[in-house]
């Protein structure tokens, strides 16, 4: 059994920690919150372009003209741009996320070229001698505009052929509790996801095919943006509840130390009871 | 009366601006353009310049763009814009 000056000192130390954990979580929350504000504010613009986008390319015939952001072409070369956060401390999230890369680059035939958003991500896949074309990094609060050299970079590889599809990696936000690795393709715009709207009517100015070469960069513009605001919401809430847990784990370390402590304080009490006990019997023995 | 249209201003940050107006007058990249209800169903990418919200209570509110993107069904009129240069 340690003494208790040794458990005093242990329970002080564990205290520390759970101070510490216990601010970044609450630090972590706030940031939560507005990251998650943050990705529901930018939904609304993101579903109403790609409905624009849907509606548009019902309308203009695309087997006759040419859009060069929804051309499919011949994969030869591909772009990952994988997006994870800065700093560690988010409990699984930051593993996970990597590891999914790893597994598309490693699974894919096609070369991949990887533009790192995000200092984990790079280190990760550079320790793993993957090629990275670049490395950027976003600030803590981003605007669509801190996001475009990362979009307008993706777009004009696609346009030169450096690339033939262009997909994200980063970590799906669903809720505080649960983020998903995910890999989305944004280039070239899949026209899968079709909804039947009433476009009969309508009037195209300057004409459907003009707006929709307009539309298409600023939709892959939104989708990027989109992700980096769910990937940011991502890891403020799975650091939200990492720190939770080890501050909860400081805690319950606390009270059996705390335990402890009284146990050995107890005993010492006990043996010195004994020893007095011992002693006067001793005199009263003469 | 006729009824108003139903605006709402749509950009990456969030609502700009959400409520009914009289008229909206937007820069078309064909001409500015004064959109007022019953308005053809149409979809219009936007130059730079000046989008004006008409209210029913009389007042203007200005919203200075780069470019975007317009559409308007049944008197429902959707802007979306990438950013606001100014209020």
């Amino acid at each position: 059994m340690p003494s208790t000056k040794e458990l005093r000192a242990r329970i002080k130390s564990v205290s520390n920690t759970a101070k510490v954990t216990g601010a970044m979580q609450l630090i972590a929350a706030s940031k939560m919150r507005r990251a998650q504000q943050n990705v529901l504010m930018g939904k609304k613009y993101a579903e109403t372009i790609q409905s624009l986008l849907s509606n548009l390319s019902s309308s203009v015939d695309l087997e006759k003209v040419n859009i060069p952001l929804l051309e499919t072409r011949e994969v030869k070369n591909k772009l990952m741009i994988l997006i994870t956060p800065d700093r560690g401390l988010a409990g699984a999230l930051v593993g996970n996320v990597n590891r999914k890369s790893l597994d598309v680059i490693q699974s894919s035939n096609e070369k991949y070229s990887v533009l790192s958003v995000g200092r984990k991500g790079f280190r990760f896949l550079n320790s793993r001698d993957q090629e990275i074309v670049d490395q950027i990094e976003v600030p803590d609060k981003p605007e669509i505009a801190d996001t475009l050299n990362i979009s307008d970079f993706a777009i004009e590889g696609f346009l030169e052929g450096k690339w033939d599809q262009v997909d994200l990696v980063y970590s799906e936000f669903i809720n505080t509790t649960s983020q998903i690795p995910k890999v989305q393709t944004v280039l070239p715009i899949s026209n899968s996801e079709e909804i039947e709207s009433s476009t009969s009517d309508y009037i195209y100015e300057p004409s459907d095919y003009e707006v929709l070469i307009e539309l298409t960069p600023k939709y892959v513009r939104s989708q990027i943006y989109q992700s980096i605001l769910e990937a940011f919401a991502s890891e403020h809430s799975a650091r939200m509840v990492a720190m939770q847990n080890a501050t909860d784990n400081a805690n319950e370390l606390i009270g059996e130390l705390t335990l402890d402590l009284n146990k050995a304080r107890q005993e010492t009490i006990t043996a010195e009871l004994l020893d007095l006990i011992g002693g006067i019997s001793a005199l009263e023995g003469k | 009366m006729a009824e108003n249209l139903n605006v709402n201003i749509v950009s990456p940050s969030g609502e700009v601006y959400s409520g009914e107006a009289i008229s909206v007058q937007v820069p078309g990249s064909l001409g500015q353009m004064t959109i007022l209800p019953k308005h053809a169903a149409i979809l219009s990418s936007l130059s730079k310049g000046t989008i004006t919200v008409n209210t029913p209570h009389g007042e203007n509110t200005d919203f200075v763009i780069e470019s975007g993107f317009i559409e308007n069904v049944n008197d429902s009129l959707t802007i979306i814009i990438e950013n606001i240069l100014e209020n």
